[in-house]
């Protein structure tokens, strides 16, 4: 089988095919694989011997890389005879912003993604003194702080909406202020300001949001003057686009009006029933591990195809419950709850950072942060288990339960039952466990919410009928799991 | 209500509220306690396999675990704000401490016996 582009939902397709014996060629455009993981992430994030390391480890599988060769056409690539096709070729088109000025100054003027792949290669050591960097995501964010390491003394970004709307996550926000760049928030893009094509400055309209009659939120002009900050170098980071122009559309795979392939949202099959999607080039971008998510669904599917069965028909994950007790108030497993804060991950210093942007940023916890913050968990897989029929109604789990989680009581309908449990329970996001049918007519019932897994019901019960035991979810992932053995192999694979 | 039936799978993965926010499902309570056990590298595997990429994660993901993760519900504040584990940072960990994992990793499969043998083994009991 095929993979289109040699990023995160490819290799985690490539890694769950080939050690099954597929034989996978991965097709990308450039020298080394990893796609976005490579190409956009800064190295003061993300140093490359990690990357090296776990492409490796999926290349040592088996895997034929063919490097420097983007598919041109899927037309052409249909007709090799492949088994499968698997596009993963992210949505590799930065938007741009069309207005006055773009064009004369565009030397001046870039587009974020393929500027960070251009720092990443080396093909650019520096940048402008002041630099804007236009838009509020976590690519803003890697522009911003690049910025800062080329030369950019005065960087600031600039944002359309408000702080807390940036798509940015809120960890990255901090990391940039955290380095000295000023965000700026409800200032939308007007012009580029230039002396026969020399970047000066930009123009900004002031705004603020206003809910409209339909809830949605609208950004209106203040009535205020424009706003003009100072630059020589913008980059646009306001956000990223597919592009499928290597896709003929008489090759029969069908795209929707926003121009992504139409999906089985499951399967991650396209109208083409041996083309398969995942990662930004399914559904539109999203982030590394909803496409390492992807690329197992559609290993899953690929694998059931090629053993000639339904794709449709997915087995459920399959479950291990083991139980934890040791002894009469001994678990296998640390069940003292610690109330230490969360601990911060050491930088190394700015004065070595902002120097060098190969140098990482973060030190990572070293091995006594680590043990503490592991002690943090609270183990939410050691799971409350009951007997109903073990039970003999002492309600002494229900006295010892620090956080009021048990009740027995008459049974109701969910939202009468949430309100008279020994603690209401507020959060409908969290479930309850109920046991119906003790010898009383009442039923046990357990708000999830916030049991802290401590144990103690297990401990106090006198009659074993709450025991902790240890959940393990195994994902299906490609191979005989995932596989009924209903259907005949259609080929066995090289 | 209705007994709750405890043998679908999603009622108690709901509970662990890291892995169900999870795209990928990564078993993260489990690997946590493995890396409280001083067994990275066993840590690294375990995120390995849903994950694929557990040092590029570790420093780049998105986290969506965390703002699931019950401490930051629960845990009592002694001046500070409730936070959740930092669980993407203890992923780190495992890779960064984890030492050599050559052996662990699956065959290159020279015959596909050999794979499905791993695999299988690899899998947990089937109910």
């Amino acid at each position: 089988m095929v993979c289109v582009g040699a990023g995160p939902a490819s290799l985690t397709v490539a890694r769950d095919l080939a050690a099954l014996g597929y034989e996978v060629i991965v097709y990308d455009g450039e020298a080394k694989a990893g796609g976005f993981i490579r190409t956009q992430i800064p190295r003061f994030r993300l140093p490359e011997s990690v990357i090296d390391e776990e492409v490796g480890y999926i290349m040592n599988l088996g895997v034929e890389f063919r490097s420097g060769q983007r598919i041109e056409s899927m037309r052409e690539l249909l007709t090799q005879g492949h088994d499968a096709i698997f596009v993963g070729c992210g949505a590799p088109r930065g938007r741009d912003l069309d207005i006055p000025g773009r064009v004369e100054a565009a030397a001046h003027i870039h587009i974020g993604i393929d500027w960070l792949a251009s720092v990443s290669f080396g093909h650019i050591h520096q940048v402008g003194r002041r630099v804007i960097v236009l838009g509020g995501g976590n690519t803003a964010m890697d522009c911003c702080r690049s910025a800062r390491r080329m030369g950019g003394e005065s960087v600031t970004v600039v944002v359309r909406s408000g702080f807390d709307e940036m798509k940015a996550s809120p960890w990255e926000k901090e990391d940039a202020q955290h380095e000295g760049i000023p965000i700026r928030n409800y200032l939308v893009p007007v012009a580029f300001i230039h002396i026969e094509g020399q970047l000066c400055a930009m123009q900004f309209q002031k705004v603020r949001p206003e809910i409209d009659a339909n809830g949605r939120r609208q950004l209106l002009p203040t009535g205020e003057p424009d706003v003009e900050i100072d630059c020589d170098e913008v980059l646009i980071a306001v956000g990223q686009e597919n592009a499928f122009p290597w896709i003929e559309r008489e090759t029969g795979i069908e795209f929707d009006r926003w121009g992504l392939p139409k999906l089985d949202p499951k399967t991650h099959q396209s109208t083409v029933p041996k083309v398969f999607f995942g990662g930004d080039a399914a559904f539109g971008p999203k982030n590394i591990i909803w496409a390492v998510a992807h690329g197992h669904e559609a290993a899953v599917s690929i694998d059931k195809m090629l053993n000639g069965e339904d794709i449709q028909d997915r087995p459920l994950p399959a479950t291990v419950m083991i139980s934890q007790k040791m002894g009469i108030h001994e678990w296998s497993y640390g069940n003292d709850i610690t109330n230490a804060a969360r601990n911060k991950v050491p930088w190394a210093p700015a004065a070595l950072t902002l120097n060098n942007i190969k140098v990482e940023v973060e030190l990572g916890f070293d091995h006594d942060l680590a043990m503490k913050e592991a002690e943090r968990c609270l183990n939410c897989d050691v799971q409350t288990v009951f007997t109903l029929d073990k039970c003999i109604e002492c309600d002494a789990c229900v006295d010892i339960c620090p956080m009021d989680c048990i009740s027995f009581v008459a049974n109701g309908e969910e939202a009468d039952l949430r309100q008279r449990l020994t603690a209401p329970a507020l959060n409908l996001t969290q479930d309850l466990y109920v046991a119906d049918g003790l010898k009383t007519n009442r039923a046990m019932v357990k708000d999830e919410d916030l049991c802290l897994h401590c144990g103690l019901c297990a401990e106090r019960c006198p009659t074993g009928a709450w025991d902790m035991q240890k959940f393990l979810l195994e994902m299906t992932h490609a191979g005989p799991g995932c596989r009924s053995g209903a259907g005949l192999p259609l080929k066995v694979a090289a | 209500m209705q007994s709750t039936d405890i043998r679908q799978p999603d009622y108690f993965h709901k509970v662990v509220d890291c892995q169900w926010a999870c795209p990928a499902h990564t078993p993260v309570p489990e690997y946590i306690r493995l890396i409280a056990a001083g067994r990275p590298a066993d840590a690294y595997m375990v995120n390995w396999k849903s994950n694929v990429f557990p040092g590029v994660l570790g420093r780049t993901c998105d986290r969506p675990c965390e703002p699931a993760c019950r401490r930051g519900r629960v845990e009592e504040t002694a001046g500070h704000t409730p936070e959740p584990v930092a669980i993407c940072r203890l992923k780190r960990v495992a890779a960064d401490t984890k030492g050599d994992v050559s052996t662990l990793m699956p065959p290159p499969p020279k015959s596909s016996a050999t794979a499905s043998a791993w695999s299988a083994s690899a899998r947990v009991r089937r109910r």
